[in-house]
């Protein structure tokens, strides 16, 4: 595993109406990697990775991708960095005007270069990638959770970018399908050789895709640990979360 | 201060930053073609009966209620004139763009909350397509140029049923009918009616469109914004209304 930093996040701090959801988060990820990002509901986990493309900016810290600052970065400014990182939003985030395929072609026409004969290839690879082949002209509103997730994921990585961002790609799926997803996850790094950033509180999913594993808890990383060290991990905290016991239960 | 008068204050900020960018952007980027004619059809197309009967028979019945009274006072030959006037100057815009914020602000303001609600529109931004020129500006301009023109259908349709009720059901005598309109209604009376609601369109677009951009997450939001933006743009064109008739009288008499 190459040691380079593609992505790093320095003392990120932001406020939602009332709550202080980040209070300075420090956080490296490394080129190739599946990092994953457990945490409670509502902890963050998302706001953290829609920082990272500019959705949201914070009110304190740096957020680098390529060793570039993209906290200061107008719209504009932002498209090349947006242009080498995908995501895959939590209900998929399809367009619901457009069919399968255009939903796919989307981010290619918007190049306004590429030839239509291209587009038409490369949707078929990305389509095929997620075993998605045949549903071109379906509506997102007729597929089910799973399937808009893999077209989700297919809109993502079509534009061939560096990293791919994954907000709770397992949340609301039945087991099977929740693991169809995971291994889709593991094939499209391996294939594509993407940075991997999964945001999950599915500890199943975490253990079957990550490198390695951060705890996001109460605003700060808690900890960046290999898959084995956070499963057996002695920490209250961490046992606590991961094996899923509420503070109501019996003590470790 | 009050907190109403404090989220007005806010509110008037948020429309006047969205309009001011909007505007920006329909001049400094190009328009999306495809999304602009899809809004003109379900703007414009889609509103023409709905604007057109409104004209009809809000002309028909401002024109029997008139004749009624002025009849009786021996004015009839007066009819034609103030019924055609107040439909070219207050009724056909005012009315059009009710009937316009109710029926394309509400339904704007839903499609761009769920849009919002979904992450579609975040999902966009992540796409490196900016939803101000791909959803914004198209709405923007097919309203503000298709509020005129569905006016003035208003205004013509409003005007052949004061005809209608005036001469053929009231008795009046239609020669004089018309002769009195032709010497007493201008071309600005007809312009000023246009600007209006080429400014009405403005407002209504933009109010729906905030209202649908700022709306927060889950299903009841998306029920706030679409009413919020029938209710607001059609308040906020009965009040501006009153100031453009001010305006536009000291302006063009």
């Amino acid at each position: 595993m190459p040691d380079d930093i593609a992505i790093r996040y320095a003392g990120v701090e932001k406020r939602l109406g009332r709550q202080q959801v980040l209070r300075g988060v420090d956080l490296e990820i490394r080129r190739g990697e599946c990092l994953v990002v457990i945490g409670r509901s509502g902890g963050g986990k998302s706001v953290l990775l829609k920082h990272l493309i500019g959705l949201m900016k914070p009110d304190a810290g740096r957020i680098e991708v390529d060793g570039q600052d993209v906290v200061p970065l107008s719209e504009v400014q932002l498209v090349p960095i947006r242009k080498k990182i995908g995501i895959v939003f939590q209900g998929g985030a399809l367009f619901d005007s457009l069919d399968v395929e255009a939903n796919l072609a989307f981010p290619l026409r918007e190049e306004k270069s590429i030839p239509e004969a291209e587009i038409a290839d490369r949707v078929r690879d990305a389509l095929d990638a997620v075993g998605m082949l045949g549903h071109e002209k379906k509506m997102p509103g007729e597929l089910s959770g799973g399937m808009k997730k893999r077209v989700a994921l297919a809109r993502a990585i079509i534009r061939r970018p560096e990293a791919v961002l994954y907000d709770e790609p397992t949340t609301g799926l039945d087991p099977i399908m929740a693991d169809s997803i995971d291994q889709l996850i593991v094939r499209t790094r391996e294939r594509y050789g993407v940075t991997s950033v999964v945001v999950t509180h599915d500890m199943h999913s975490a253990y079957t895709i990550a490198h390695r594993i951060a705890m996001l808890h109460e605003g700060r990383i808690y900890t960046v640990d290999t898959v084995d060290r956070i499963r057996n991990s002695s920490d209250p905290v961490i046992h606590r979360f991961v094996n899923g016991i509420s503070s109501e239960g019996p003590s470790p | 201060m009050g907190r109403g008068t404090l989220n007005l204050i806010r509110e008037l900020g948020e429309l006047t930053l969205l309009g001011v960018e909007t505007v920006r952007c329909i001049f400094t980027r190009p328009l999306r073609w495809n999304q602009t004619i899809q809004q003109f059809y379900f703007v414009g197309v889609r509103s023409l009966l709905v604007v057109l009967v409104t004209g009809l028979f809000t002309g028909a019945v401002f024109t029997a209620q008139t004749q009624f009274h002025f009849h009786r006072l021996q004015m009839d030959s007066a009819t034609g004139i103030v019924a055609t006037l107040a439909m070219c100057r207050e009724l056909g815009p005012v009315l059009s763009a009710l009937m316009i914020a109710g029926r394309v602000g509400s339904s704007m303001a839903a499609e761009l909350a769920t849009m919002k609600t979904t992450e579609q529109i975040d999902a966009l931004r992540a796409l490196a397509v900016y939803p101000i020129e791909y959803l914004i500006a198209p709405r923007f301009v097919a309203l503000t140029v298709s509020m005129p023109l569905l006016t003035g259908m208003a205004i013509g349709c409003g005007t052949m049923a004061g005809y209608l009720v005036a001469v053929p059901l009231m008795g009046v005598d239609g020669t004089y009918y018309w002769q009195h309109i032709a010497d007493n209604v201008a071309a600005q009376d007809i312009f000023v009616g246009l600007i209006k609601a080429l400014f009405f369109g403005v407002i209504i677009a933009t109010v729906a469109c905030e209202k649908g951009l700022l709306a927060e997450s889950g299903a009841e939001s998306v029920g706030r914004a679409t009413t919020d933006a029938a209710v607001n743009g059609s308040i906020a064109v009965l009040i501006s209304n009153f100031f453009f008739t001010l305006v536009l009288n000291a302006l063009l008499g």
